[in-house]
């Protein structure tokens, strides 16, 4: 998943770098056209070919009328088709230029060499007559004029100049559509430029909410660790079918492990009534079997005290069963209050020491000089204490040994009670909590069970400290700070 | 018009082009003595020009095997002078169409032909050639733009004064 939206933030960085270049070519397109299709750049390029052309045209003319002393008395038609022989040698090399001279307040060697039809361009242009005209009387007063006119779709541009040495004017004229479309193409320019800015902002603003969604997510997996009724806050971007599907995930997880929990529970119930069951039978038979036996001995009138003394042991030994179960079925209002541990430890190993059948029994206590104290109900820590002893005491057997251990860890007191005996198994540590549970010929099976259920009532914990080597009970309970 | 037909008359002809450049001059100034007979006085005087150009650009390609007869124009002279040709066969072929005469399509090409041998003269130092070539290449322009000018209609007579 990490990865997965590594490369979708990765390809938006890639986004965001095409989108910087296209932004840049645009940049570039749009100098570039401000550069060669501005119109006075346009019109600078006409002036200057212009006035090469009407200088060249002025030379020639000069040296055309100097080279034949007779050719300025011809009459002026022949004068014009040597003139436009002269304006067709030289405008051929201005592609889109035209012109010719003024002679004696008449228009002569026109010619237009570059025009798509050579042969039809024989006169002046008629629209632009009066304008070359007037150019050309300015151009004979003051040596050289121009005009630029500016149409709705061309610009004419007209220059002329007097003929050196002589009373001629030499002009050129050109015409050149105007970039209307500049406007326009600026237009479009500047809306890609727009486009790609906004593109890239889109592609920032995704990438933003796309880590932010992350993190969301991320935050919300790791709450999901720790407890699983969390949901993930729902969101309406890109990520928020996948928020939806992690929801719909641990809705799924949390039925599944209610569903399991209450298998567990069925399950532990129904251990719990037929271990009830068999623990209740076995005493009622033996007093059915001693009531027979008390029936037959009534009948031969030798009834003998010890005959009820076996029914009496048979019911105390279901009133036993009953009391306990009751302790562990009841939760009683608890005494709590702030006790030193190390003096109801000790009393607990001085109840157990004369029925320990040889095995000894030691305190370590380990830690601060002061002393461990936590809030606890006593008669209860008693209780737990007194049955996880027992158990300690009656698994080391005889030379065995019981380790009472008292120390602080962190935050909490805890008491270890540790014996000689053999270690339990994987499946004696997965049972060892549940009632009626119990690997002794003679068992309840609710020792455990019930020693649980105290501490848990008094805030604290009952844990099976596994490889040790050795069997080892801890119950710990939040410590109380003393200043 | 006698003075060209004298020359017509006296003239050598040596080479080929010559040889068609006189033709050309014969043409012309007999077309010049029809226009003179229909009273048609500016044609007919821009045609004899013509054909008098003709027949001096044959001259000059027959005066190469004579040699020079006085001094040779420096080598700065000619090249001007081949500058100001080359321009004037950039109106070559514009002459001939304004002239409307077919048998001037070719004229065009004498020029040009003239003009590479001036050329070819000049860039081995031969400036007597190249002078020699040069004025035959501007004499056939000269003969072309005279043709030109004897199509353009007769121009009006000036107002009278009242």
């Amino acid at each position: 998943m990490k990865t997965f939206f590594q490369r979708r933030l990765q390809l938006q960085l890639l986004l965001i770098l095409l989108a910087g270049v296209a932004v840049a070519s645009l940049s570039v397109l749009l100098i570039w056209d401000s550069v060669h299709n501005a119109e006075r750049v346009v019109i600078g390029d006409m002036g200057g070919q212009l006035n090469s052309a009407v200088t060249e045209l002025s030379r020639q003319y000069a040296s055309r009328a100097d080279s034949d002393s007779t050719w300025a008395s011809l009459p002026l038609a022949s004068q014009d088709v040597s003139l436009r022989g002269v304006t067709q040698a030289v405008l051929r090399s201005y592609p889109g230029v035209e012109g010719g001279f003024f002679s004696n307040g008449e228009f002569v060697g026109y010619a237009f060499p570059t025009h798509d039809n050579p042969a039809a361009k024989t006169d002046v242009p008629a629209a632009e007559r009066s304008v070359i005209e007037d150019v050309s009387r300015r151009a004979r007063a003051s040596g050289d004029a121009q005009e630029l006119l500016r149409g709705g779709s061309e610009l004419v541009f007209v220059r002329a100049m007097k003929t050196r040495g002589q009373d001629a004017v030499a002009w050129a004229m050109q015409r050149r559509p105007r970039q209307t479309g500049t406007a326009w193409r600026r237009v479009l320019l500047i809306a890609l430029v727009l486009a790609a800015l906004m593109s890239v902002g889109g592609t920032l603003r995704m990438a933003v909410a796309l880590r932010r969604g992350v993190t969301e997510i991320q935050d919300g997996l790791a709450g999901l660790e720790k407890d699983f009724n969390r949901s993930l806050p729902e969101s309406s971007g890109e990520l928020g079918e996948i928020t939806k599907s992690i929801n719909r995930m641990a809705e799924v997880r949390r039925k599944l492990e209610e569903e399991l929990r209450r298998e567990d529970r069925l399950r532990t119930v129904g251990r719990t009534v037929a271990g009830f069951a068999h623990e209740i039978r076995n005493p009622l038979n033996g007093i059915r079997l001693s009531m027979q036996v008390l029936e037959q001995r009534l009948k031969s009138g030798a009834v003998q005290p010890p005959d009820l003394k076996l029914v009496m042991g048979e019911v105390d030994r279901m009133d036993a069963l009953l009391t306990e179960l009751l302790a562990f079925r009841e939760k009683k209002n608890s005494d709590v209050s702030e006790q030193d541990i190390l003096p109801v430890l000790e009393r607990c190993v001085e109840l157990v020491q004369p029925s320990n059948g040889g095995s000894r029994i030691r305190i370590e206590t380990s830690g601060h000089g002061s002393p461990l104290a936590a809030r606890v109900d006593a008669q209860k820590l008693t209780q737990a204490m007194l049955n996880l002893l027992l158990n300690a005491v009656e698994a080391a057997g005889k030379n065995g040994e019981v380790i009472a251990r008292l120390r602080r860890n962190d935050e909490h007191v805890e008491i270890e009670i540790q014996d000689s005996g053999p270690e339990l198994t994987a499946e004696q540590q997965q049972h060892m909590f549940e009632p009626f549970y119990t690997t002794k010929a003679n068992g309840t099976g609710l020792g455990l069970a019930v020693s649980r259920q105290l501490i848990l009532e008094m805030g604290g914990e009952l844990r099976y400290e596994p490889g040790t080597g050795k069997k080892a009970f801890v119950i710990s309970l939040e410590a109380v700070q003393r200043g | 018009m006698q003075t060209v037909r004298n020359r017509l008359a006296q003239v050598r002809v040596t080479d080929k082009d010559a040889e068609d450049l006189i033709s050309a001059a014969q043409r012309e100034l007999g077309r010049a003595q029809g226009k003179l007979g229909g009273n048609e006085i500016h044609a007919a005087d821009r045609l004899q020009a013509a054909a008098d150009a003709f027949v001096h650009a044959a001259e000059h390609s027959l005066h190469l095997a004579d040699g020079p007869k006085g001094p040779v124009p420096q080598p700065g002279e000619i090249a001007d002078h081949l500058q100001r040709v080359y321009f004037r066969l950039q109106q070559a072929d514009f002459f001939a169409r304004a002239s409307g005469e077919p048998e001037a399509k070719p004229l065009p090409g004498f020029a040009r032909k003239y003009y590479e041998e001036a050329r070819k003269a000049y860039d081995r130092g031969g400036w007597f050639a190249a002078d020699e070539y040069a004025k035959s290449a501007d004499d056939t322009m000269r003969g072309l733009e005279n043709l030109a000018q004897a199509a353009v209609p007769e121009p009006p007579p000036p107002p009278r004064p009242r």
